[in-house]
């Protein structure tokens, strides 16, 4: 198998070959369906798989083998999504400090410090939850590239808060204090723990994401689920009060990017990556996927 | 700031007919109204501006009282209702009709979007061929529909 940087260096610049090289020489690339007959005699965490448009029960297929990045190689943001998978892969300290230039292939530094194209709020109870999305909605008014998917970066962001208030929560003993709450329950965590929604815009990308301080993910739990909501076209709703069972289905159907990433016990990040070039662009295409757990 | 609007309810009675006008965030703090009986029941969507997954499950346990021979029509489906028809069991009951519900178009030139209502026996239904009305952006290109038809519309074929 061929290195990132063996097979697909000619996506950059000569110029930063020398920078980009130490990183991307340790991954190799997997290509999705040719070399289908190597799944599984591969050490998955360090290979990315290059997929020629692979469907979301492929993905979710590909994952549940082991494998934490699928990227699309039909995608006009193929390379920056490639580079994106590498880096989280051997630079996962810088991914987890600071992860939006990873996720925006038009990424200008001075974003993070212009409030009309980065928002970020801190919060650590449910009951906040109406007025996050409010600002989240504004935020999005303001920006009129990113008017065509309105309501679905709002129907993905409010998935990504119930997570963070009912399921991310997690004592020392392995409890999930609110897991069972109804989902209009007050969820409150302490400040010290609190969780933060993001949103950056750039001219043709947009980034909605939540990190939590919980690192709670289980990630036999999450293919369940993930194979779950992808073996079928239709799904059911879960019964009972709690989770509906459906908030990961719309996360990852809404967005052309999903990423999901757990630091066991330090923090998750959600995030849904959206091309601001309409709904299709992002409903139907084929998608790029991150799902990494560290320990 | 611009407040998303709460969810919010009327309800309208004509006789054997009873109208349920629907608006606002459609989410777990959503009290959905009582039925009362009718022969036929009108459900307007197109005030509601937002769903998710708790809302989704609430709306499948409301519709569930107007079981067949009532007659439920529909008005107004926004884009993320039509997204749900075919993904969620239970969320298009058979005998429900759809009387008119929003196609979305986008302009890739002005990245404008624009919603038009699609309505039963103008656009589709009734023995139609579907009839998708051509669309112009502010700049007078013609706009692409936004949806892959045969996903999007896939809850027509059955009906």
């Amino acid at each position: 198998m061929k290195s990132v940087f063996e097979a697909y260096k000619e996506l950059w610049p000569a110029d930063r070959h020398a920078v980009l090289e130490p990183y991307l020489n340790k991954i190799a690339v997997l290509r999705y369906p040719e070399d289908r007959a190597m799944l599984g005699k591969v050490l998955a965490p360090f290979v990315v798989v290059v997929a020629q448009k692979a469907s979301l029960r492929e993905n979710v297929a590909l994952l549940e083998s082991g494998f934490q990045h699928i990227v699309q190689q039909d995608r006009e943001d193929f390379p920056q999504e490639l580079l994106a998978a590498s880096l989280m892969t051997t630079r996962p300290d810088a991914f987890q400090k600071n992860p939006v230039p990873f996720f925006l292939s038009d990424f200008q530094p001075d974003m993070l410090k212009d409030p009309d194209k980065n928002l970020a709020m801190k919060f650590h109870k449910s009951s906040q939850k109406s007025l996050l999305l409010d600002w989240l909605s504004a935020f999005l008014q303001q920006n009129p590239q990113t008017f065509a998917i309105h309501d679905l970066s709002l129907q993905a962001a409010d998935e990504m808060l119930t997570n963070a208030f009912f399921n991310a929560p997690i004592r020392p003993g392995g409890l999930r204090p609110f897991q069972k709450l109804p989902r209009d329950a007050e969820a409150e965590i302490s400040a010290a723990k609190s969780a933060t929604l993001f949103a950056t815009v750039s001219e043709r990308r947009m980034i909605v994401g939540c990190m939590d301080s919980f690192g709670s993910f289980s990630q036999p739990n999450l293919m369940e689920h993930l194979r779950h909501n992808f073996s079928q076209d239709s799904i059911r709703t879960r019964e009972g009060q709690n989770g509906a069972g459906l908030g990961l289905r719309y996360l990852i159907e809404n967005a052309a990017n999903f990423y999901l990433l757990c630091h066991k016990g330090i923090s998750s990040l959600v995030a849904c990556g959206f091309v601001l070039e309409g709904l299709k662009a992002n409903l139907y295409k084929p998608k790029h996927m991150h799902i990494c757990f560290w320990e | 700031m611009i407040r998303r609007e709460p969810f919010e309810f009327e309800v309208l009675e004509d006789g054997e007919t009873i109208e349920y006008s629907l608006s606002g965030s459609l989410d777990e703090h959503a009290k959905l109204p009582d039925s009362r009986p009718a022969g036929k029941v009108v459900i307007r969507l197109g005030g509601v501006t937002s769903l998710n997954s708790q809302g989704t499950r609430l709306w499948i346990g409301w519709i569930q009282r107007f079981r067949s021979p009532i007659e439920v029509v529909l008005e107004d489906c926004p884009v993320l209702f039509v997204k749900n028809f075919k993904l969620v069991k239970g969320f298009l009951p058979e005998h429900f009709v759809v009387n008119s519900f929003v196609l979305p178009f986008y302009s890739e030139r002005t990245r404008e979007r624009r919603d038009v209502l699609m309505e039963r026996g103008i656009h589709y239904g009734m023995n139609l061929k579907m009839k998708i009305p051509e669309q112009q952006d502010s700049a007078g290109n013609v706009m692409e529909v936004d949806v892959i038809e045969s996903t999007y519309l896939g809850f027509l074929k059955a009906r």
